[in-house]
């Protein structure tokens, strides 16, 4: 039998027959991308993987849920039926294991293979083990998923004594955690402050007092050695590099993410510590685009490859990357991240790059009242501010608009500082 | 708005401008948004009305609406 060829234009055929899009991972960035993707293109058809049990849950309200504060339900964003009624495939329990760029193909754990047009990494961090002896023993806990918050409150609920190691915006989330279930303990920590690269002393000290009104203690100039375990193989002490020793039935390790970037092996899709995208959220791969916190994304405000680490910017990078998966260039990524703490009396929020720069400025207003920004090249790239929040629209402001500050930072500073106090071009803003 | 604040759409408490108020209890069936989901306006007219207040956001447009709880310093609930 004689065969007919058809061929046909590729640009006509990728218009009349319906795209297939797989999104790895169901956190913040991949479901909001698979949402875009739904509104952008209604015949598409749209896969959605995780290796988790369960769809989106708000992993910034676990902690909340952790401390006893927040039940389960409300902590919940989709469930099923949000997939069946926008037509996503959604796969649970499903962990990716390969990529195959060239034949468009993933395959998972147990050897079923996903064919793609457009692949979407939406896959995120794993928290970083501590390198010590019995740092695997039970009642030590790291903080990532769901079902880690359930762990770690069933856990703590019961606990006499509790240590926590990392001294950044996860560690301070498990001491919180400690505080809240009224459980004593110690905070160690490397440095003489609590996110030392992002705040000074002075700035830390109202972190620690909060804190020590909690009953928990900063411990400074420490960390881990080693811990040690009873018979059972349950913690009992935590022992810092001096020797000195903190007994504790609850420990909690924030140490930092390793970020996904195992599957990505045996592939030429670069990537460092995050994949490699560029401001549409693309990799080196015209078909393979990545969001979220696994991003080493071209930061076109800091004008340089940076890392976010934050639910809104995970948020829109899903957006912005599913708007360029449907149509390359279409949007770009221009956006000031911000974090914020809400354990404490007072408001604290970070924003952009606060631990990058050449340059700062800081100023305390009182007790529970202080500010820092982080200056490049003469521009805000990011900073912090305890106790009030209203100038966080005019920092943003300078730092999105990129404009040259040199010479006035003391004016930034000033307790109700307004835009026009700067003077010539930036004043202009 | 909702059957959950108990007021029919047109009572006056609904059309008047939304405020914030603290809470202990989280009511079952709630939304509870953390302060880092909301957008960089509505996050200043909370922190700005926290923990009681009046809000100034356009409910029509903001992502909170009457009957939501957010995660702040304190829980404060729009109503
Ligand atoms: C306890 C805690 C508190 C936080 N608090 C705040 C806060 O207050 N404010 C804030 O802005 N941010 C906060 N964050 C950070 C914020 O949650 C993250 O930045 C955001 O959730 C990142 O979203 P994502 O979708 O990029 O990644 P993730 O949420 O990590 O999602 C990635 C998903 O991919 C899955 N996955 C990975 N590899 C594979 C694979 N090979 N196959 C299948 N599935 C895979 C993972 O299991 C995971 O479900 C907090 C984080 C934690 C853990």
């Amino acid at each position: 039998m004689r065969e007919i060829a058809i061929h046909i234009n590729p640009e006509y055929k990728r218009r009349v027959m319906s795209q297939s899009y797989v999104i790895v991972g169901d956190g913040i960035a991949g479901a909001s991308a698979a949402e875009t993707l739904r509104e952008e293109e209604p015949d598409a058809d749209i896969t959605i993987i995780t290796d988790e049990g369960e769809p989106l849950y708000n992993r910034i309200l676990i902690k909340e849920f952790a401390k006893g504060k927040l039940p389960e339900a409300p902590i919940s964003i989709h469930d099923e039926s949000w997939y069946d009624d926008r037509d996503v495939d959604l796969e649970l329990n499903t962990l990716v294991t390969d990529i195959d760029p060239e034949g468009h193909t993933i395959t998972a754990h147990d050897g079923t293979e996903y064919d793609y047009d457009k692949l979407l990494l939406a896959i995120g961090g794993t928290p970083t083990q501590l390198p010590v002896e019995n740092s695997d023993a039970e009642g030590i806990h790291h903080f990532w998923t769901f079902q880690d918050a359930r762990d770690i409150k069933e856990h703590i609920e019961g606990a006499d004594n509790s240590v926590v190691i990392g001294a950044g915006l996860l560690g301070i989330d498990l001491a919180a955690i400690t505080a809240a279930q009224e459980v004593e303990g110690k905070y160690l920590m490397r440095g003489k402050a609590w996110w030392r690269y992002a705040l000074s002393e002075e700035g830390a000290e109202i972190i620690h007092e909060a804190l020590r009104e909690r009953n928990v203690e900063p411990v400074f100039d420490s960390g881990v050695d080693h811990f040690e375990v009873d018979d059972d193989d349950r913690v009992t002490t935590a022992v810092d590099p001096n020797g000195d020793r903190y007994d504790a039935d609850f420990v909690g390790i924030a140490i930092g993410l390793n970020f996904n970037t195992e599957i990505l092996g045996g592939t030429d899709i670069e990537y460092d510590n995050g994949i490699y995208t560029d401001e549409f959220m693309r990799t080196n791969h015209d078909d393979i685009f990545a969001a979220g916190d696994i991003t080493e994304f071209h930061d076109l405000i800091l004008g340089d490859r940076a890392q976010n680490g934050a639910w809104g910017s995970a948020k829109e990078q899903g957006t912005i990357a599913a708007k360029n998966m449907v149509d390359y260039g279409s949007e770009e990524f221009r956006w000031v991240s911000s974090y914020s703490i809400t354990h404490f009396d007072f408001p604290f929020l970070s924003f952009g790059h606060p631990t990058l720069g050449d340059d700062h400025v800081e100023a305390k207003y009182s007790d529970t009242e202080w500010r820092r920004l982080a200056i490049k090249d003469g521009k805000i790239v990011g900073g912090v501010l305890i106790g009030d929040l209203s100038p966080q629209t005019k920092y943003k402001k300078l730092m999105r608009e990129q404009v040259d500050v040199s010479g006035q930072k003391e004016i930034l500073v000033k307790q109700d500082f307004q835009l026009d106090d700067l003077e010539g071009a930036a004043a202009e803003q | 708005m909702s059957s959950k604040d108990g007021q029919s759409p047109s009572s006056p408490a609904v059309t008047a401008p939304p405020t914030v108020a603290p809470v202990t209890d989280v009511p079952p069936g709630a939304r509870v948004h953390h302060f880092d989901e909301l957008s960089e306006r509505t996050q200043h007219a909370l922190a700005t009305a926290s923990p009681a207040g009046r809000l100034d956001i356009d409910t029509t447009t903001s992502r909170l609406s009457r009957g939501d709880i957010v995660v702040f310093t304190d829980y404060v609930r729009v109503q």
